[in-house]
């Protein structure tokens, strides 16, 4: 991501002229800002590594340890003057908005090659958290063609098609007033009991013939997208405790949906084909 | 023919949503439905010419995975941006759907059988990406070493 050489060449600018203005903890706590946020929009736990260590050591820190798991970040720097500092975040949810990560990875750049001042972060930060990329009802148009897209791609026709995007602008809906209540599991159950239960009753009414489909096209839109792939990868590539974490939490959440359809199918049922 | 070009089409379409769902920028939505595209046509086209599960999965999600990374260097937004939305067609919801289906009506061969592909698909994907990032970390290790001399 930072391969080129013009931000290192700014680094060694700033070393000199920036070192004595911040204290190690303010560096680090704008560092861990940044970090944080890409990972509650979905960013890679070795993103959040990499760019807080980036940050860190643009900022004049002779040695940084950063640790980050999906759900908890741990970072410690030591600057030349032998101050040190070490801060910890915890991160209770996480979503994937593309647009948040995109704009605080392009803050992390600027702040590495000194565009935007250390003082300016928090600005910037709610600037960006506040940015929406276009209106929240187009979010239910995704829904709606990415669950009557998935009926079609697994060979059904475009009555399920249309039964799937209903379903899918259900769970959109509820996904769109997630009450902060529900923690992230009982969520999902709930989405996916919905989300079964208007396949049911669409399919009953014969506006979907193939029960299959129609689920099938509500579900991708519940089971953690690519969290397993991510998984896979993170275990792979060394990251082996972040990759676990992932990798429970994959199973656990595709569980979950499977409860959901459980007990709409059993509840509202008789349409199973096993 | 025609159900192969359908599916393809509906592949796309669905990956479009999900860069809408995952609130990617406007302006970045035909690049992420190219990287939909490609992945329902390597996918289909190897699943046709091979068959298996790994085999096509792992080659559409390691040419998903290259395609992000150019795509991240002309958009100039992080690859996870373009990767998630178009590795998405690939997702097992299909088989995890059966596996689900066939717990409840007590079908264990069957349910066990499509768990075991769920999983299959899950590494392939894992490994294309896996591959595609070892690929892109080898060209910038010769890129670097070619700038310096």
């Amino acid at each position: 991501m930072f391969k080129n050489k013009k931000p290192k060449n700014a680094v060694s600018k700033l070393e000199i002229a920036d070192a004595s203005l911040y204290t190690a903890d303010y560096i680090l706590s704008k560092a861990l800002d940044i970090g944080e946020n890409i990972l509650r929009c979905g960013g890679e736990p070795h993103r959040i590594e990499d760019t807080i260590e980036r940050i860190c050591s643009a900022y004049g820190a002779v040695h940084t340890d950063v640790f980050a798991l999906p759900s908890l970040v741990i970072a410690g720097i030591r600057m030349s003057d032998g101050t040190t500092s070490s801060q910890v975040r915890r991160i209770y949810k996480t979503s994937n908005n593309m647009y948040t990560l995109d704009a605080m990875n392009n803050l992390s750049r600027d702040v590495c090659c000194g565009a935007v001042s250390l003082g300016d972060v928090d600005n910037c930060i709610s600037v960006a958290l506040n940015k929406k990329p276009f209106p929240k009802i187009l979010t239910l148009l995704g829904g709606i063609i990415a669950a009557g897209g998935f009926a079609v791609f697994f060979g059904g026709n475009l009555w399920d098609a249309f039964a799937a995007a209903v379903a899918g602008l259900v769970v959109s809906i509820i996904n769109l007033h997630k009450v902060k209540l529900f923690n992230q599991m009982l969520y999902t159950v709930a989405a996916s009991f919905v989300g079964a239960m208007c396949a049911l009753i669409l399919v009953h009414f014969g506006i979907g013939q193939n029960i299959d489909m129609v689920m099938i096209g509500t579900i991708m839109l519940l089971i953690p997208g690519l969290a397993f792939g991510n998984a896979v990868r993170d275990l792979l590539f060394g990251d082996t405790v972040s990759g676990v974490i992932q990798l429970v939490q994959a199973i656990l959440t595709a569980i979950m949906v499977a409860f959901g359809f459980i007990v709409a199918i059993l509840v509202f049922g008789g349409v199973v084909n096993g | 023919m025609d159900e192969f070009l359908l599916k393809i089409i509906a592949g796309t379409i669905s990956t479009l949503g999900f860069a809408i769902i995952f609130k990617l920028k406007v302006k970045l939505w035909p690049f992420a439905t190219i990287c939909g595209l490609a992945a329902c046509l390597l996918y289909f086209g190897l699943s046709e010419l091979i068959g298996g599960d790994f085999i096509p999965n792992a080659v559409a999600s390691f040419a998903v995975a290259l395609l992000a990374e150019a795509f991240a260097r002309l958009g100039k937004a992080p690859a996870t941006v373009f990767l998630l939305p178009g590795c998405i067609a690939l997702v097992p919801g299909g088989t995890l759907y059966y596996t689900m289906s066939n717990l409840i009506s007590e079908n264990f061969d069957l349910a066990s059988k499509n768990f075991l592909t769920t999983l299959t698909v899950g590494v392939g994907i894992g490994g294309g990406i896996i591959a595609a990032s070892l690929v892109r970390l080898f060209f910038t290790a010769i890129l670097n070493k070619i700038k310096r001399k």
